[in-house]
């Protein structure tokens, strides 16, 4: 049985495809991996799966499109079952789709940036981790700061205030603000394939983290 | 309640709720459990007073963030449309048109909705004391199918057909014929805003048939109009 790992944050633009893609290549190079696009029709994840699969690079990875929560499920049912690990990119809404993957998550990863807004779409996410918590479905939510720039004061402090405020854990590997993501994204590479070193090492920290976390 | 579990999880190894996962029917379980639309008030409430907030955080996220009534009620009711399912969401919607040319100049075009094929002009078989709009027939799949001279139907000069003339099949409400048109243009993107009503003129003969002009030049074809024009009717 494989392990699922949800990419899911209500507010559009902070990075979930980016975060379910490159965290999909990662793993495809340690085991069996499928990446699950449930953010159709928009697909960001599918289309970058397609650029991929044109080019040769799937290798252990396959990449499925879902358009709704009885969908997904039964996709991860049959995913989860041949792959080592199944990576869900969520829509951008509090929806159904959401909720699920919330629940069948192993590690369910929040990108956020340091941003006031992002950290406010974020409270909908919470709502629902205590609604699950309130009927005992235990969700292992980590926030993954992402478009982080460390040096400024108001990302760290935003962003040590927006853990204390949502009561969530981060990830200790941060994704800096980098170009490398969305050129990478739309040639259907992982950053691993791009050439920005900076890039490369902390995404290479976050896929470590997110293993020892998942217990691999 | 969710924080000091949060923090259990992480402390600790992972625990067995955890370990055990995924059980697909507790997620979609909770997925059906969600409830369609929150009450106004809720989500009002929901949006944090600038008091509870951390110092830090009142400096910085919350002094960007308006506190005053109008601006809260707004932002509820962004909260409140972004938390619908999405069939609910209001989209901008983009259909395609087919574009072609009729004579040299003039273009029109086909919604995709009612566009079944492109045909190559083939044998185009002659059919006697029938108007002079209808080209002929064609074997299309087995089975005859009309032609309709545009040019002649809208009563547009006639021309040499060329290389590039094509039939287009289209189809509404069960009602299929072929459109003889002189040449095919691509597909192109537009969204019903962009389309402005044609204006009327004199000596313009097909105007009923015309849903709309899109990029000041190119007419939209209404094809209930269309193949429902009495001309068209055998039977009646």
């Amino acid at each position: 049985m494989g392990r699922i790992i949800g990419i899911v944050q209500v507010k559009g633009g902070v990075g979930r495809s980016t975060l379910a893609t490159n965290l999909a290549a990662a793993l495809a190079r340690h085991g069996r991996t499928a990446l699950i696009d449930a953010d159709v029709p928009q697909g960001t994840s599918a289309s970058w799966g397609k650029l991929r699969e044109d080019s040769g690079r799937l290798g252990q990875l396959t990449v499925a499109g879902v358009a709704d929560y009885r969908a997904l499920v039964s996709k991860a049912r049959e995913l989860v079952a041949v792959n080592d690990f199944v990576v869900i990119d969520g829509p951008p809404r509090l929806a159904e789709v959401t909720r699920a993957i919330m629940v069948m998550s192993r590690l369910c990863l929040i990108p956020l940036g340091a941003s006031a807004a992002e950290i406010w779409a974020t409270a909908d996410l919470v709502t629902t981790i205590k609604e699950a918590s309130a009927r005992r479905l235990d969700i292992n939510a980590r926030i993954v700061w992402n478009r982080f720039r460390e040096h400024t004061r108001s990302a760290r402090e935003l962003g040590e205030a927006g853990e204390k405020q949502l009561g969530l854990t981060a990830l200790h590997s941060k994704l800096g603000y980098r170009v490398a993501y969305s050129e990478a994204l739309a040639r259907g590479l992982s950053v691993a394939e791009w050439p920005d070193r900076h890039a490369q090492e902390e995404f290479a920290a976050l896929v470590a983290e997110i293993k020892q976390q998942l217990g691999v | 309640m969710a924080k000091r579990k949060v923090k259990q999880n992480q402390d600790a190894a992972l625990g067995d709720a955890i370990l055990a996962k995924p059980d697909f029917e507790q997620a979609l379980a909770f997925a059906e459990s969600m409830k369609q639309t929150e009450g106004a008030s809720q989500l009002e409430s929901r949006l944090p007073e600038a008091a509870e907030w951390p110092v830090v955080v009142m400096q910085s996220a919350v002094a960007l963030m308006p506190q005053d009534a109008v601006s809260r009620r707004i932002l509820a009711e962004r909260a409140r449309a972004m938390s619908k399912p999405l069939n609910q969401q209001q989209h901008e919607t983009r259909d395609q048109y087919l574009r072609f040319r009729l004579g040299a100049v003039e273009r029109y075009g086909i919604p995709y909705t009612c566009l079944e094929e492109l045909l190559y002009v083939g044998n185009l078989a002659r059919v006697p004391c029938t108007p002079a709009f209808v080209s002929g027939v064609v074997n299309y799949r087995g089975e005859l199918l009309t032609i309709l001279d545009l040019k002649q139907f809208f009563r547009m000069p006639a021309i040499a057909m060329s290389d590039e003339a094509r039939i287009i099949v289209v189809r509404h409400e069960g009602m299929r014929t072929g459109l003889l048109v002189d040449g095919v243009d691509g597909n192109i993107a537009y969204q019903d805003t962009e389309v402005s009503p044609p204006l009327s003129s004199e000596g313009v003969s097909n105007m009923e048939y015309v849903l709309g002009v899109h990029d000041g030049s190119v007419a939209l074809l209404n094809m209930k109009a269309l193949l429902n024009d009495p001309a068209l009717q055998v039977h009646r």
